[in-house]
């Protein structure tokens, strides 16, 4: 925000003032469209939240009732615990993996570079269903891959939705799957963007390959890092698509894989309970700026040391 | 929730803008093309092929998605004042929609429909009629209930695999237990393919029409026909008779050709699902009747929505699709049962013998166990969300992740919490 406040300072003494208006008006199509689809959402959103709100019928103002409701019922709580532990599971290996193939496709010896930075993106953009439908496969209970070879080592049939932990695993194990990919061509501009007399100024120095990476790499890819981990996390707290497809609805027998966006979309759209859906994305929202705030505390900390 | 608003909003953009951009035809050349929106074709693949003949002007483009999207993704839109031309609606998610007749054509008042009511099965045709009279959907298939079973497994554990002798050997709950034993004795392998299919079926059952809702008052109830066969289930378990193989899963169509179950509850419209699954070995399975007696479970329904651009058109397919003629074709070629009895009178629908099962005279044992049901079950607005709550009770009790007992007492408090919605 205060970066765009004072670009907007400094180009205004830039340009004269017809200028200025015509930049406005040029400029002006995409807060037009985010005033409609982003900014009246959100308030509409906040609105519906205070009311018993049927879709067809009567909307009745019931205050903070949906929220007094909504900290009280178990099924919050139970979400979001889902909700952040298939968040970790996705999101750490899942960064640790994009570092390391941003690592490799960065070597200058690699063949084919071109053709693997392409390669690692497929994942993301391949249909959501037809993914799922190969993992829901590769997990199945009796005739699934894995379960065929954790055979070999002795491992016991796992009903992998069944379980709290094991559905957990299934799910971000499929985020990693469709997002590695994408952070890993992040990664990758950030590394080229180093300069490369810095890696042979560390050579010269001695520095062995892991210490250039320690010293040099991630220091240079500091600020991308932190992108990609705020990213991450509000895509995580919205985890829907992968727990919805593998395992549906309903989010498990024992609601073992049943995340805040599925709460959501169960309380607004299969109940009609729209206000009390309205409150639950409230929740999240704050659950966003949470995270978001630690995150950035973090960054400034690190940027400091 | 606003993203479908926002998407409906640009379509609706592209929908004005084009309009003014392309020229306009002469009306009578023009073919008029109508949206068809479902959660599968409904098996008519053929007819809608043949449709392109009988009536080349009016195009049907028909548009799918998942089961439960489908159904949600309707109601939103059609809070958004959008809707395809027709949209079809499974029973369980109607009683959801007939909550809001509003949103809907009366095909009653529009199209003076209530003229075919006599020529279809009157409880499902009630099953299309919201509470105020409006007629919102026509009944497309009607699901009646048999149990489907290997007939060459069962001869390999020296077990009775003639029709007739196995829908006496199970026809009660007890009879079908001990049965089930001995398979499972013999051979070592599961029974059934899972409970939670077999409680749906059992919990059909009730001889007063009530499974999870009361049709007088409209309001959820518990009524002992759902214990039993709850415990049913619990038994099942218990004995380890079922291979617990989730319904709808890779492993449960696959189950279906690799002989992992020797028997499923088989509503009618799981005939050409079965069929497909079992392609590699043709009169494998057979048809029995069901254990405890005939019930209804499933099937669909064709509405026109208010939103719809082609309200006519639409109605006009639909008057041809669901003709008894059509109806019969639809039979013959997928097995889907008709929903106008007087289809089950015809020679070729008694006659039809199917491969896949055995040669099972199956048009007569579906059509039986139809025209026997007196009672058939009521459903209501939160149906949906009252069957989820009950299937996972079993789930969770199936998988041994909870007891019988601590599984039920979680599901009352769940239902409670359903029964406190508007």
């Amino acid at each position: 925000m205060n970066l765009k406040l004072n670009a907007l300072v400094k180009s205004k003494s830039s340009l004269r003032a017809g200028e200025g208006r015509l930049a406005f008006t040029a400029i002006s199509p995409f807060y037009f469209l985010y005033l409609v689809f982003g900014i009246f959402p959100i308030l509409y959103t906040s609105y519906m939240a205070f009311f018993a709100w049927d879709p067809l019928g009567e909307k009745v103002f019931i205050g903070l009732t949906n929220f007094t409701n909504l900290l009280q019922d178990e099924v919050l709580w139970k979400a979001l615990r889902n909700t952040l532990s298939i968040w970790v599971l996705g999101t750490v290996p899942q960064l640790a993996l994009a570092l390391y193939l941003a690592t490799i496709l960065n070597r200058n010896r690699l063949r084919f570079s071109n053709f693997w930075r392409a390669a690692i993106l497929i994942p993301n953009v391949t249909s959501v269903l037809a993914i799922a439908v190969i993992f829901s496969s590769l997990y199945g209970r009796d005739f699934g891959l894995i379960n065929y070879v954790l055979n070999f080592f002795g491992v016991d049939k796992i009903n992998w939705m069944e379980g709290t932990l094991t559905s957990h695993i299934e799910i971000s194990s499929m985020i990693i799957w469709r997002w590695t990919g994408y952070n890993a061509l992040i990664y990758l501009a950030a590394m080229q963007s180093i300069p490369k007399d810095l890696y042979e100024s560390a050579a010269l120095d001695g520095a062995t390959g892991w210490q250039q990476f320690i010293y040099v790499t991630l220091p240079g890819i500091r600020n991308v890092m932190i992108f990609t981990i705020t990213m991450s996390t509000i895509g995580g707290l919205q985890t829907f698509n992968e727990p919805y497809i593998l395992g549906g609805v309903t989010g498990g027998n024992d609601k073992q894989f049943y995340t805040l966006a599925m709460f959501l979309y169960e309380e607004a759209f299969r109940k009609f309970q729209f206000g009390y859906g309205a409150a639950i994305g409230i929740f999240i929202f704050f659950c966003v700026v949470i995270f978001a705030l630690i995150n950035a505390f973090i960054a400034s900390k690190i940027a400091k040391d | 929730m606003f993203k479908s608003i926002r998407n409906a909003k640009i379509v609706a953009v592209f929908a004005v803008v084009g309009a003014l951009v392309l020229p306009t035809t002469p009306a009578s050349a023009a073919p008029v093309e109508i949206t068809l929106s479902c959660f599968n074709d409904l098996n008519m693949g053929n007819l809608l092929k043949e449709w392109e003949t009988v009536n080349p002007n009016i195009k049907v483009k028909l548009k799918t998605a998942d089961f439960n999207a489908h159904h949600d993704g309707l109601l939103t839109q059609l809070i958004a004042g959008q809707g395809p031309d027709i949209a079809c609606m499974e029973v369980g998610y109607t009683s959801r929609f007939k909550a809001y007749p509003q949103l809907f054509t009366n095909l009653g008042k529009t199209f003076k429909a209530n003229t075919l009511e006599k020529s279809f099965i009157n409880w499902r045709w009630e099953q299309g009629v919201a509470r105020d009279g409006t007629i919102i959907g026509i009944p497309t298939d009607v699901g009646g209930l048999a149990m489907c079973y290997r007939q060459d497994l069962l001869k390999k554990a020296g077990l009775p695999n003639e029709r007739k002798a196995v829908s006496d050997a199970t026809s009660t709950q007890a009879k079908l237990t001990a049965f089930a034993e001995k398979y499972v004795a013999a051979t070592g392998k599961p029974f059934l393919d899972n409970v939670s299919q077999l409680f749906e079926g059992v919990s059909r059952q009730g001889a007063d029409g009530v499974q999870f809702y009361d049709k007088k008052t409209d309001k959820i109830v518990e009524v002992p026909q759902v214990k039993k066969a709850y415990d049913l289930a619990a038994t099942f378990v218990s004995k380890k008779l079922s291979a617990e193989i989730a319904p709808w899963s890779s492993d449960w169509n696959q189950g279906m050709g690799n002989g992992a179950f020797a028997a499923m509850l088989c509503p009618s419209w799981l005939l050409a699902n079965i069929q497909n699954n079992a392609k590699d070995i043709p009169g494998a399975w057979d048809v029995a009747q069901m254990p405890g007696g005939g019930a209804n479970w499933g099937g669909s329904q064709l509405t026109i929505p208010k939103f719809a651009a082609n309200p006519k058109q639409a109605w006009t397919f639909i008057s041809w699709v669901l003709a008894p003629e059509q109806q019969l074709k639809l039979f013959l070629d997928k097995g889907v049962l008709p929903t106008t009895p007087a289809v089950y009178k015809d020679k070729k629908f008694l006659a039809a013998k199917d491969i896949a099962y055995n040669n099972a005279p199956i048009g007569k044992i579906f059509s039986d166990v139809v025209m026997s049901i007196k009672k058939p079950i009521y459903e209501g607005k939160y149906q949906v969300s009252v069957k989820d709550a009950y299937n996972a009770a079993v789930g969770r009790m199936a998988s041994g992740k909870q007891t019988p007992a601590a599984s039920w007492a979680q599901l009352m408090k769940e239902i409670k919490k359903i029964k406190s919605l508007s």
